[in-house]
């Protein structure tokens, strides 16, 4: 049901996961399943009336920690391995109505702090390689569960374009001694022209080389490579500037904007990445209130994408929307 | 421009976090995270908003 094939001629894995179609249950037209169950109602995931935070194993896991022998046979051109790994759904609240920008600073630091905990936990299995914090969020990205939840993979290899950044700060560190995105972060600043917020330890901008209008980097000043390395005033202000950023993103168009979230930081390989700089990148596929970028030939046959905005006039949009605007 | 805000807030005290390990039925592993203090915002837990979410399954968080 779930295992990883081998592309010879990108040289990635594949995940297949066919997921069983059958139900075991039919839940009533109004069942959220992420919603706490409430006395005497349908059980839903969360087998309790409250809740803070809740995190738990998604129940059509792509890997899992006792995945399934592959149901094909490799062979030295298709290598064939089982789907090890965890997925999980973060439950941000217990709330079923409301939106990560709409929680307040410290609610939003409490996620901060459970993303530490899985990041360490599962960032400590042998057969994790990498720990992806993420969220998709909003119907045009695909998603029909509104309850705010995101995700986390933990993969038993390095994601392809994760380690393809990884490979750039690499040569980076090695050609000049400096960590690349310290060296985006430094010339970003310098410009100015593309930065959409900022506070004391981290710095928010639409890079020099975005691929989409509104797509942001949040990147810390300090170079930390995860998140379990940041200090109690820096995770506060993390929770700042996600609530500064996710608020002027819903300011942009007047609606709750969706975009896809990615936590970026070292890997758990048990390798060192002295290179590594912790950062978030949001991606919002939205390029005006009603039209949204579609990944089409350029972008997902030949992977060159056509970004038909500047982020030197996309950037002071969105910074006018973070400041209140 | 890319100066920081002149006089940051100052940082509340941070809360504990605790963890609460469960197996589910269907052995599943679900953590409740529990902080110390708790919130002093209005509790949660209004009724969910169901019919903006007919029908949702699952598997589509997963997507
Ligand atoms: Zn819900």
């Amino acid at each position: 049901m779930s295992e990883l094939r081998w592309n010879p001629l990108l040289g990635e894995w594949t995940i297949t996961a066919t997921r069983r179609q059958e139900r075991t249950f039919l839940p009533p037209a109004d069942y959220c399943p992420l919603c706490p169950t409430r006395p005497g109602a349908f059980e839903t995931e969360i087998p309790t009336p409250a809740f803070d935070i809740v995190v738990f194993e998604n129940r059509f896991p792509s890997l899992q920690a006792s995945p399934p022998s592959p149901t094909v046979e490799g062979n030295d051109l298709y290598p064939v391995r089982p789907a090890q790994g965890v997925c999980e759904v973060v439950v941000y609240t217990d709330r079923h109505a409301t939106t990560l920008a709409e929680e307040s600073v410290e609610r939003i630091r409490r996620l901060i702090l459970v993303w530490r905990d899985r990041f360490a936990e599962l960032g400590a299995r042998d057969e994790v390689a990498y720990v992806y914090i993420f969220e998709n969020k909003g119907e045009a990205i695909g998603v029909t569960l509104h309850h705010p939840h995101g995700q986390i993979y933990a993969y038993p290899f390095i994601p392809p374009r994760i380690a393809r950044k990884l490979t750039q700060a690499q040569r980076h560190w090695n050609a000049t001694g400096r960590d690349l995105l310290g060296d985006v972060l430094a010339e970003e600043q310098r410009d100015g022209r593309r930065i959409v917020c900022e506070n004391e330890a981290f710095v928010a901008f639409i890079p020099f080389f975005a691929r989409l209008p509104y797509e942001t980097l949040l990147v810390p000043r300090r170079q930390v490579a995860a998140i379990t390395d940041f200090d109690a005033g820096e995770r506060w202000r993390l929770a700042e500037i996600l609530k500064t950023l996710l608020t002027g993103y819903d300011r942009l168009f007047g609606f709750s904007l969706p975009y896809i979230m990615a936590l970026h930081q070292r890997p758990t390989d048990g390798e060192d990445y002295p290179y590594v700089r912790f950062h978030m990148e949001f991606l919002p596929p939205h390029r005006t209130a009603d039209k949204l970028k579609y990944l089409a030939g350029s972008e997902s046959g030949a992977g060159a994408f056509i970004n038909d905005t500047i982020p030197e006039a996309t950037a002071p949009r969105l910074r006018d929307c973070c400041a209140g605007g | 421009m890319s100066a920081p805000p002149p006089a940051p807030a100052p940082v509340p005290p941070e809360p504990t976090l605790t963890r609460q390990v469960v197996i589910k039925p269907d052995g599943r592993r679900i953590a409740f995270y529990h902080f110390e203090p708790a919130d002093a915002e209005p509790p949660p837990a209004s009724p969910p908003e169901g019919s903006r979410h007919v029908g949702a399954a699952l598997e589509s968080a997963a997507g």
